[in-house]
């Protein structure tokens, strides 16, 4: 999709005005925090864990290059196949091609956040494929047109309503009649109808949270079912991963494991955890005949050489749009794209670029909830500021913004100067706000004002009351 | 896309300001893949198959125990009758579980599962107690479509196959297979869904209920 992130703003103000995109954030606020809360106070080693975890990433990234070669090794053994992609349009064209060779008509696909980024959907549809997600949500979107506005729980701003309304607009043509009213019903429903796509589907996509060097072994981690049937129904079987996805060992991914489902729905172990490794074998009654995985760099190996590398520690776990409180309020499509809160924040300017996706990183307080959840300790709000600095040397931020920002340095760097302005400032702004003891409008921050009153001063700078009540003391 | 992949590669040395790796690094790294290090692991409070089972049952499996192959019918049976199910049944084709002994009325077919088949039972490589999990093996006797397309799931597993941790699973695996099979599933109870409202629906794609049949001994 195209993003939209340079309309951050605009964005965010229309989704705090959206009354049925509040209900559905305000639903699902509490859960996964608490969820989340509860399962790693029951695990005493969490911390162990994430430092391991921390280094078993930085690891294989030191050596990147050497691992995806031992896994590429390990899944030609296997009899499957790996391609490399440099950008979005080679990955779709390799998906696409394999969808030409296998003569699919219907491609069924599990979630899969890099098919997201590559807007693979599109690329199918358009050469003619009947392209179905099966993930629940990933499905609801789908009918809904609409990018996901969570990494794990893609439909988490729709409401229970909005869901029931898409599936009578899109079902009749299968012969469901009427609304399903209850959750029990929604779901029903969308599982009857998916059991013929799964048993007709020619090729099925999957993503993948670990690729194993080890072994050659693509790992998902899921709670429906729907990435197992996914990967073992049809004809060809085609994995879809990013560089980075790559772990060297199976007991590294036991580590890894430990803290994916924790951090992201509270699970300690969701129900499938599956490792799928080439093709169905010699006597084997089941399984694909063909098995290929995608390996997409899309900025992935500038990354390496940068100073985003602890990006790619990122097991899109979630952990930190549900702890953001820019995400809390404002949800996922409001970042534009399609990883949103910190970790999209920081992700989104380095594959779509700063000038698209900058405006993302001013879009957080630096609060640091995100880093201290994050179980592979990325730095995001370290990472953000980053994205701001750069932003403001490519001269990407409004001139009003660098103006003021050049009036502050300029007084900055004159200390007498600056606290005689911010004396004066006191003064008036705390003379003018007497008698309310706030301020209704400020010149150059009426938009702050517009929606909130500024605190008036109360007379008299900090450092002139510092000055007054300690000043004669000698510093120890 | 040897194009590609010269092209990547090249960009990961540029980006790590090194070549290919030497020899004498690229034998240190085989080495790590080969005896792989275990990371820190949970403690688990007394006995690993009561464990199994405080976890399993969190996970909303249905744990039940057999102390004989005509038991283990027995409780399938019941469960059958429980659930409304017809005395019909889809087995993994594997020795232990065609051996059972079948009722006459029991209709027992051994094959991978089809589209609506409502039960069928398999047989588990390990259990991993500190989970809960059922650890299933794809193979010529061990069809995975068993494990994901019928309403209920049976499996059957040995108390002597319950492991403490997933690292444990792998060491089994090196001991007794060679590489990985096609799929390796952990299963951690019922299929389940949290896209409408959040709300926790069991049954989304694959088996609404799971019910793990614990035996003393199986070989």
């Amino acid at each position: 999709m195209k993003p939209t992130s340079h309309a951050f703003k605009a964005n965010a103000a229309a989704a705090l005005q959206d009354a049925g995109l509040q209900r559905a954030l305000g639903n699902a606020k509490g859960g996964f925090i608490e969820r989340r809360r509860r399962a790693v106070e029951a695990l005493p080693e969490f911390e162990q864990l994430r430092a391991a975890a921390r280094d078993i990433k930085d690891h294989t990234l030191a050596h990147l290059d050497y691992y995806l070669e031992r896994f590429e090794a390990r899944v030609t053994a296997a009899g499957g196949q790996a391609h490399w992609a440099r950008t979005a349009e080679e990955a779709c064209r390799i998906v696409a091609d394999l969808c030409r060779a296998a003569g699919a008509r219907l491609v069924t696909k599990g979630k899969s956040m890099v098919g997201e980024e590559i807007g693979l959907n599109e690329t199918l549809e358009a050469a003619g494929y009947d392209v179905v997600e099966t993930d629940l949500g990933e499905y609801i979107i789908q009918l809904a047109h609409e990018p996901p506005s969570h990494i794990i729980a893609p439909a988490v701003h729709k409401t229970r309503g909005d869901i029931a309304q898409l599936f009578r607009e899109h079902h009749s043509q299968y012969g469901f009649e009427g609304t399903r009213e209850t959750v029990p019903a929604i779901v029903d429903e969308a599982r009857q109808l998916m059991r013929g796509k799964f048993v007709t589907a020619d090729v099925g996509i999957t993503g993948a949270n670990f690729l194993i060097a080890e072994t050659g072994s693509t790992v998902i981690v899921t709670n429906e079912g729907n990435g197992d049937l996914t990967g073992t129904l049809p004809r060809v079987h085609i994995v879809l991963a990013s560089l980075e996805k790559v772990v060297p060992t199976l007991e590294d991914t036991s580590v890894l494991l430990r803290l994916l489902a924790r951090s992201a729905t509270g699970q300690e172990m969701t129900a499938y955890t599956t490792f799928f490794t080439g093709p169905r074998r010699p006597n084997d009654p089941d399984g694909p005949e063909a098995f290929h995985v995608v390996l997409l760099d899309n900025g992935r190996s500038d990354m390496l050489g940068n100073d985003y590398r602890d990006m790619l520690r990122c097991i899109r776990c979630g952990a930190c749009l549900n702890y953001c409180p820019v995400y809390g309020a404002v949800g996922g499509h409001a970042y534009g794209w399609v990883y949103p809160g910190p970790m999209g924040a920081v992700l989104t300017p380095l594959i779509v670029g700063l000038k698209e996706g900058g405006s993302l990183a001013n879009a957080s307080t630096l609060c640091g909830r995100c880093e201290t959840v994050c179980p592979m300790s990325i730095p995001l709000p370290r990472l953000l500021r980053q994205h701001r600095v750069r932003e403001h040397e490519q001269k990407l931020t409004p001139p009003r913004a660098r103006l003021a920002l050049a009036a502050w340095a300029y007084l900055a760097r004159r200390p007498r100067l600056y606290r005689q302005v911010i004396n004066a400032a006191a003064v008036i702004l705390g003379a003018l706000g007497r008698r309310r003891g706030r301020l209704r409008y400020l010149p150059l921050a009426s938009a702050w004002t517009r929606v909130r009153d500024f605190p008036a001063p109360q007379g008299r700078s900090f450092i002139s009351a510092w000055r007054k009540q300690w000043g004669q003391r000698k510093e120890r | 896309m040897n194009e590609a992949r010269d092209a990547i590669l090249a960009r990961l040395h540029s980006a790590l300001a090194r070549e290919r790796l030497d020899p004498a690094t690229q034998m240190q790294l085989d080495a790590r893949l080969t005896s792989p290090l275990k990371g820190p692991q949970p403690t688990l409070p007394g006995d690993k198959v009561a464990h199994f089972i405080d976890k399993a049952s969190a996970a909303a499996s249905t744990v039940a125990h057999a102390d004989s192959p005509a038991s283990v019918v027995h409780t399938i049976q019941e469960y059958l009758i429980t659930h409304a199910l017809a005395p019909s049944l889809v087995i993994a084709p594997t020795p232990p579980l065609v051996s059972l002994p079948w009722p006459q009325d029991m209709h027992v077919e051994r094959r991978a599962a089809l589209a609506d088949d409502m039960t069928a039972l398999t047989a588990a490589f390990a259990g991993v107690a500190e989970t809960g999990s059922l650890v299933l093996l794809s193979g010529p006797q061990t069809p995975t479509t068993l494990n994901f397309l019928p309403d209920h799931y049976m499996c059957i597993l040995s108390r002597r196959r319950i492991v403490s941790h997933t690292e444990d699973v792998w060491s089994l695996l090196r001991e007794e297979y060679e590489g990985l099979p096609r799929a390796l599933n952990f299963i951690s109870g019922p299929s389940r869904t949290a896209d409408v409202e959040q709300s926790i629906q069991l049954g989304a794609h694959g088996p609404r209920r799971v019910l793990v049949i614990l035996i003393d001994d199986w070989d």
